[in-house]
């Protein structure tokens, strides 16, 4: 690379991040929006989240007596993770910022990291609903990891690469060929794991704070102030994340593959209008469904199990690409 | 992988097919397994239309107009309205759970593949994909005929199976001729109609459809 590409790069790198973060709230605010919508209900202003997260971030914090210092680095852990998880997506230009440093499965581990630190940090504080929380979310953790590896490699199966960006590449020169069986299978099993991941219904109800039900909501009651605000940022930040890879995989059309101005504006406003259509999307699904009993959670696991090796199964054994 | 567009839409629809009858083996509502089943037919009626254009056998128009017709919107009519006049309970009675279901599912995947597999060289096929998909969907319809505790569901699971066996058809023999189709189609509507007097009779005399309330008549 040249020193001029390095630079280049390192500027994609920082817009890349800064659109994440500076989107996560405006996308939860659009699932918001529709599902009120949806439910005849007027709803909060579309910057709520965000005077929520400054609200959040002018207050002081208070940590129970007991916490040890896993409380208090845990938010910034698990935000960090995720931040780190951005450049491994391809956004807007491609090849992924760091896409030389790793494949998708660090995203995978990245995204067990972020659960792992929130989950610890609800033991620690020692309130009875923070390890029900935990349990809870690590055992929808470990359901649903099966199913995001195997649809990395259901993905990767046609381009023979775990490389997000390679993934794209190949899919947005491929056309409309693309958009084979196998690739749609993966990608319906992707959207059930983006509901479990991101705690949404059926898995988890992001709005309730009843707390026989709760499973995110219920590890993170002993946070205020900062350690919230980057909490709920960091929750925000996950769902962009994944529903980022979710349509650059299935629509990778449009993406920059060049430094020029017209095909990164373009790419820019694809991005945008991808990202809006899916949350908003994602809001009418949550409408649609109720809460499911925790234990029904483990039967969409394995449908979602069951599309990502059927995809897996078509390409390999019957030839389907 | 290149395929003519045709194909892949053809293989997307098959597809379609095969995770409209998993979702089947997943759910626990009975208006939702008819539903369900509207839309597989749906998708094979489209994979019947499509078959007909991409290799110029008009008469597979008529066999998806049919299907489409019949399957997807007078069966399913006649079988929601038959569970409220008998008033069944939406819930879905199965002889296994959810998961192990599920995972049979991908069990007759993997079966199909290994049965149907050696010999799709052999047979001129549409589609790679339709063959071994449709072989899928007949066990998986065989599958919840025979795990399903109430008739009603078991006739959704037969209707299935002969989902699976039109979707074999038009994948080996770009149809089975329309006399046949029609004759099938025909078999499934008497079908409907005696699943539809059978259960009455049962509903009569035992004031249930759990086909274990059968094993009260045993000598």
């Amino acid at each position: 690379m040249t020193p001029w590409e390095i630079l280049l790069t390192t500027l994609v790198l920082a817009a890349e991040l800064a659109l994440a973060v500076g989107l996560a709230p405006l996308l939860t605010s659009v699932v918001r929006r529709r599902k009120s919508r949806s439910q005849r209900r007027t709803g909060p202003s579309m910057i709520q989240p965000y005077l929520d997260l400054a609200k959040l971030w002018g207050k002081g914090t208070v940590y129970v007596e007991s916490s040890s210092a896993v409380t208090r680095a845990a938010p910034l852990i698990s935000f960090a993770s995720l931040l780190a998880a951005v450049p491994f997506v391809p956004w807007f230009f491609l090849p992924a910022p760091l896409g030389f440093a790793g494949d998708l499965i660090v995203v995978v581990g990245l995204l067990a990291l972020s659960r792992f630190m929130t989950a610890v940090a609800a033991l620690d504080a020692g309130s009875t609903f923070g390890g029900m929380g935990s349990t809870r979310d690590m055992w929808i953790g470990a359901l649903f990891e099966p199913t995001f590896l195997l649809v990395i490699f259901a993905w990767g199966a046609p381009s023979g690469s775990t490389q997000a960006s390679t993934i794209v590449l190949h899919g947005a020169t491929l056309g409309a060929a693309h958009l084979s069986p196998a690739l749609l299978l993966a990608s319906a099993a992707f959207a059930l794991l983006l509901l479990a991941e991101t705690g949404r219904l059926p898995v988890d109800n992001p709005a309730t704070h009843l707390e026989l039900t709760m499973v995110h909501e219920a590890m993170v009651l002993e946070y205020g102030g900062r350690d919230l605000a980057l909490i709920e940022l960091g929750q925000s930040l996950r769902m962009v994340l994944l529903l980022e890879l979710f349509v650059a995989v299935l629509l990778p059309w449009g993406i920059a593959l060049s430094f020029g101005l017209a095909a990164l504006a373009l790419a820019l406003v694809l991005l945008l209008v991808k990202l809006l259509a899916a949350s908003a999307l994602l809001g009418e699904l949550e409408t649609r469904v109720a809460k499911w009993r925790l234990f029904r959670v483990a039967d969409l696991a394995v449908l979602s199990w069951v599309l990502a090796l059927g995809s897996i199964s078509l390409t390999y054994l019957v030839g389907v690409g | 992988m290149s395929l003519a567009p045709g194909q892949q839409l053809l293989e997307v629809l098959a597809a379609v097919v095969l995770v409209t009858s998993w979702i089947s083996l997943v759910h626990r509502r009975v208006a939702a397994l008819v539903r369900l089943y509207a839309a597989q037919s749906a998708a094979m009626a489209a994979v019947a239309g499509l078959v007909a254009y991409l290799y110029n056998a008009p008469i597979l128009y008529l066999t998806g107009a049919t299907i489409f017709g019949l399957n997807a919107v007078l069966i399913p009519t006649v079988l929601l309205r038959l569970q409220r006049d008998l008033r069944v309970p939406d819930e879905v009675n199965m002889l296994v759970s959810v998961r192990t279901s599920g995972l049979a599912g991908l069990g007759c995947l993997l079966l199909a593949v290994a049965v149907v597999g050696p010999l799709t060289p052999y047979a001129e096929i549409p589609a790679a994909g339709l063959l071994p998909i449709s072989v899928t969907v007949v066990l998986i319809g065989l599958f919840l005929t025979s795990t399903r505790r109430k008739a009603f569901t078991q006739v959704i699971g037969m209707l299935v199976m002969a989902n699976g066996v039109f979707l074999a058809g038009l994948a080996l023999t770009f149809g089975l001729g329309l006399l046949l189709e029609l004759g099938v189609a025909a078999n499934l509507l008497i079908l409907a109609i005696v699943g539809r007097l059978f259960l009455f009779r049962m509903k009569d005399s035992f004031d249930t459809v759990d086909a274990d309330a059968l094993r009260a008549l045993e000598g």
